[in-house]
């Protein structure tokens, strides 16, 4: 791991992707089954935690030591119940990723390599993830600015060229079964809107800070936006049935039909698919690098990168048996469970570290 | 052990036979050194000593008789003489040996007078050199048509004929143990970031070998990223391209005894540009860059690209051309990639037959070549039509970008993404693409990225890179430059049409 700095910028590029990558194809279908008509909202409603999720993320940046919540953790709950804390949240984080790799690979032999086993198709892109973490953030961070353009770009082109099949009086009637369908899809959607607390790891590591909260917010904005162009254009061309697909997009982008030429164009949503995850799951990569670094105090970072790949290839398998098991965790108890390991738990840590601050402040 | 132990005396006798003796032993079993006696003043004896075709003989003897003529008396006067009276020539002492023996590597005369413990060289450096031609690899349409040549006086000199400002510098150092190779390295002053001429000075001085015989020599040595299949310095033989270069703040480094001088730093996108983009109407340069950004990725990825379609991807190519190509691949022995990888090995190997060979036989094999290559190997149906095009289509993709170093580069990185491709389809394709965009991320020339200005991103230097910009338009220097990116002199263009208008 080359150790570089990157900008704000540059850091909400990445931002960006990390929580569009694996939502734009999943999601239409998941607020479908829980919010019906009123899916379309659930990603406005939802920003509302990832804004919030920023402002936590910097304001736990701002009464760290040195700017790492690792740290904090430390000097918060004592060297060695932050040390455990640490890992722990470390390995939450493995599992989380271990998740979306497993997602990915799945993906692909669904419905591009039915033959081709998901061991080489997950290991070639682990490689390739193993390799952007080796060269550093700053190299991670070009590579988005090359590629993450060319993903949204992609994404919007598929849309618009939809433009012609949507129906826009599907989504009416408005409110139909209530606000409680609307609640239940705005949590699940939450539910990616907090991996954005992942920048703990590389807050440190930013050039300049004072601007993550500008960029931060624009980030949230932008995938709001994004969220809700994928699901308006999923629902208005398929309706409820929308929920019926896992992945609507890619069900969506086989109605593109120009010229008797234009076909066929799921080669880009897997394009669009592959680009996404690949920064999504170094991201992750990166930040656990990072974390494992800080906490066991790794003098050779770069020792870390291939152990980190192993463990990240084997736990996507050990993870569950069939990827049936790993769909019934996301929908039954999954979004508790990131909401717990990504938004409760810095908040609890927050408000002891706020709590010991101003104790501390009122003895002397 | 005689020879050797002259090395050590390099003190000069006095006595002009001991010193002959010295002298010979030096240069024993030189057979291009020449020794002329004669007689100064008609009196004291005196031996010049030169290299063969490296001085100019006709001076030589020139300086010969006028010395003859000389009236002198004794030493002091003599030399008095010599400093005041030879002002047709340079003139220098020297007090060693093994100084003398530099100078006459360079092609200067020297010569040994009795009773003189020291000798003179005289400047005569003068050897055959090749005229200044029309640079054969960079070929313009527009443009200046001369190209640098061997020699590194004439190489600065068309520099200098370009930038005619004092501060455009040319430092000197020598390389190679044997070959003592001149190097140069330009640069205009108030322009090129001093850290950065610090830097290659380092990085030259660095370079301890026997010899330098081409400016590749020493990119080898003073790359970043040596084992990248990226250049990360530009070659080129054209002056303009070198004086536009130092106009943006950059450096050349020119080698003596090859046409070819290094401009650093560059960025991808540099590799992209040709000299002639900046003479030709910006319309029209900018509907070029685009072509080559466009025949850039075609040359790259169109063979993997067709393989993993017919490999892996049937459905997405429209059933009617589908089936054409279907037709055609009936009789092939082969799957996709064998034929992709056999047709572009053969391209490959016609090309580098083509550079190696005489004049006289070039015609005969090209035409041999697109023979086997296409008619014959399609009718024996070895390959299929499609195949040869994709081939034909990558090769003409390959050579529309106008420096060679990249058209290379890039043709070799078609071989492992094609075999990802075959292997792994589109998938394959993009983690191959995916692959060379990290590398790409991580390389620097001389501390620039090597993608810039797209990623790190500078807005606004992405005028010269998404079209080609009026010169008025593009005022900004590159942002490594010594002022940061600070602003090009020059008044906004004046409306000339309208004025005229008024009259």
């Amino acid at each position: 791991m080359v150790q570089g700095r990157i900008s704000a910028f540059q850091l909400s590029i990445l931002m960006f992707q990390l929580i569009l990558s694996s939502s734009v194809l999943l999601m239409p279908s998941i607020s479908t089954a829980l919010s019906g008509k009123d899916m379309w909202m659930t990603p406005i409603l939802s920003s509302a935690l990832g804004f919030f999720t920023i402002w936590m993320v910097l304001k736990i940046h701002e009464i760290s030591p040195n700017g790492s919540f690792l740290e904090l953790l430390e000097t918060t709950c004592g060297r060695w119940v932050g040390k455990c804390f640490s890992l722990a949240f470390i390995l939450f984080q493995i599992h989380i990723v271990a998740i979306t790799i497993r997602d990915y690979g799945e993906f692909i032999v669904t419905n591009f390599f039915l033959k081709t086993p998901v061991q080489v198709i997950i290991g070639a892109m682990l490689l390739l993830c193993a390799w952007v973490v080796k060269s550093g953030i700053e190299v991670m961070a070009r590579t988005g600015q090359i590629f993450i353009p060319v993903i949204t770009l992609c994404t919007l082109v598929i849309c618009i060229l939809l433009i012609p099949e949507l129906d826009p009086t599907e989504i009416l009637p408005i409110f139909e079964r209530g606000a409680a369908p609307i609640a239940k899809g705005t949590v699940v959607v939450a539910g990616w809107f907090c991996q954005l607390s992942l920048i703990l790891f590389i807050l440190p590591l930013v050039k300049d800070v004072k601007e993550v909260r500008k960029w931060g917010y624009l980030a949230v904005t932008g995938i709001m936006l994004m969220m809700l162009i994928a699901n308006l254009t999923a629902f208005l061309l398929m309706g409820e049935s929308t929920a019926f697909f896992n992945y609507p997009l890619l069900t969506a982008s086989r109605y593109i039909a120009y010229a008797e030429f234009f076909e066929h164009v799921e080669a880009v949503v897997m394009m669009v698919w592959v680009l996404g995850e690949f920064f999504k799951i170094s991201f992750y990569y990166y930040a656990i690098c990072k974390g494992l670094e800080e906490t066991c105090r790794v003098s050779k970072p770069e020792a870390l990168v291939l152990p980190v790949c192993v463990l990240l290839f084997t736990s996507t398998f050990w993870l569950a048996k069939d990827f049936q098991t790993v769909g019934d965790f996301i929908a039954v108890s999954g979004t508790l469970y990131i909401l717990a390991g990504n938004l409760i738990f810095p908040l609890c840590i927050f408000f002891v570290a706020r709590m010991k601050l101003r104790f501390k402040m009122n003895q002397t | 052990m005689n020879a050797i132990a002259f090395d050590h005396d390099q003190t000069i006798s006095p006595h002009i036979e001991k010193s002959r003796v010295q002298m010979e032993a030096l240069l024993k079993d030189c057979s291009d050194a020449a020794y002329l006696e004669c007689k100064l003043g008609g009196q004291v004896k005196g031996i010049f000593c030169y290299f063969n075709g490296l001085t100019n003989e006709e001076r030589l003897n020139e300086i010969r008789f006028e010395m003859s003529d000389w009236d002198i008396g004794n030493a002091e006067k003599w030399l008095e003489s010599v400093e005041q009276e030879v002002t047709s020539f340079s003139c220098t002492r020297m007090e060693s040996f093994t100084d003398m023996m530099d100078q006459m590597t360079l092609g200067n005369s020297i010569l040994l007078v009795d009773g003189f413990d020291f000798g003179f060289v005289f400047s005569l450096s003068d050897w055959r050199k090749r005229a200044i031609e029309d640079p054969v690899a960079e070929s313009v349409i527009r443009g200046p048509r001369e190209g640098f040549t061997e020699s590194l006086d004439d190489n600065m000199a068309m520099l200098r004929r370009r930038i005619r400002k004092s501060s455009l510098k040319m430092k000197g150092m020598v390389i190679g143990d044997f070959t003592k190779t001149r190097i140069v390295i330009g640069y205009i002053e108030e322009l090129a970031a001093p850290e950065l001429i610090k830097e290659i000075e380092e990085r030259l001085s660095a370079i301890k070998v026997d010899g330098i015989l081409e400016s590749g020599n020493i990119e080898e040595y003073i790359e970043d990223e040596p084992y990248s299949p990226f250049p990360q310095m530009i070659s080129t033989e054209r002056p303009d391209t070198v004086a536009a270069g130092l106009l943006e703040g950059r450096a050349v480094i020119f080698t003596d005894n090859t046409p070819f001088a290094l401009v650093a730093p560059i960025s991808l996108f540099s590799l992209l540009q040709s000299p002639e983009d900046y003479y030709q109407r910006f319309l029209i340069s900018t509907f070029i860059r685009w072509l080559r950004y466009l025949f850039f990725l075609v040359a790259l990825l169109v063979p993997s690209a067709y393989v993993a379609l017919l490999t892996y991807h049937q459905e997405m190519i429209p059933s009617a051309l589908l089936l054409s190509i279907a037709k055609s691949r009936e009789s092939i022995p082969f799957p996709a990639l064998v034929e992709a990888f056999i047709m572009e090995t053969m391209f490959e190997a016609l090309r580098e037959a083509g550079v190696r060979l005489p004049k006289q036989v070039g015609a005969a094999v090209s035409i041999v070549g697109a023979l086997v290559i296409g008619q014959a190997a399609t009718s024996a149906g070895l390959v299929s039509s499609p195949m040869v095009m994709v081939v034909a289509i990558t090769g003409i993709a390959s050579f529309l970008l106008p420096h060679y170093s990249i058209g290379i580069s890039i043709r070799l990185l078609r071989f492992p993404i094609m075999l990802m491709a075959g292997v792994l389809g589109l998938l394959g394709l993009l983690l191959g693409v995916i692959g060379i965009v990290i590398h790409l991320s991580g390389l620097r020339s001389f501390g620039v990225p090597y993608l810039s200005p797209i990623a790190p991103m500078m807005v606004g230097e992405w005028k010269d890179v998404v079209m080609r910009p009026p010169g008025w338009v593009s005022r900004q220097r590159p942002k490594f430059t010594r002022s940061g990116g600070g602003f090009r002199k020059g008044a906004r263009r004046k409306n000339i049409g309208t004025a005229s208008n008024k009259e």
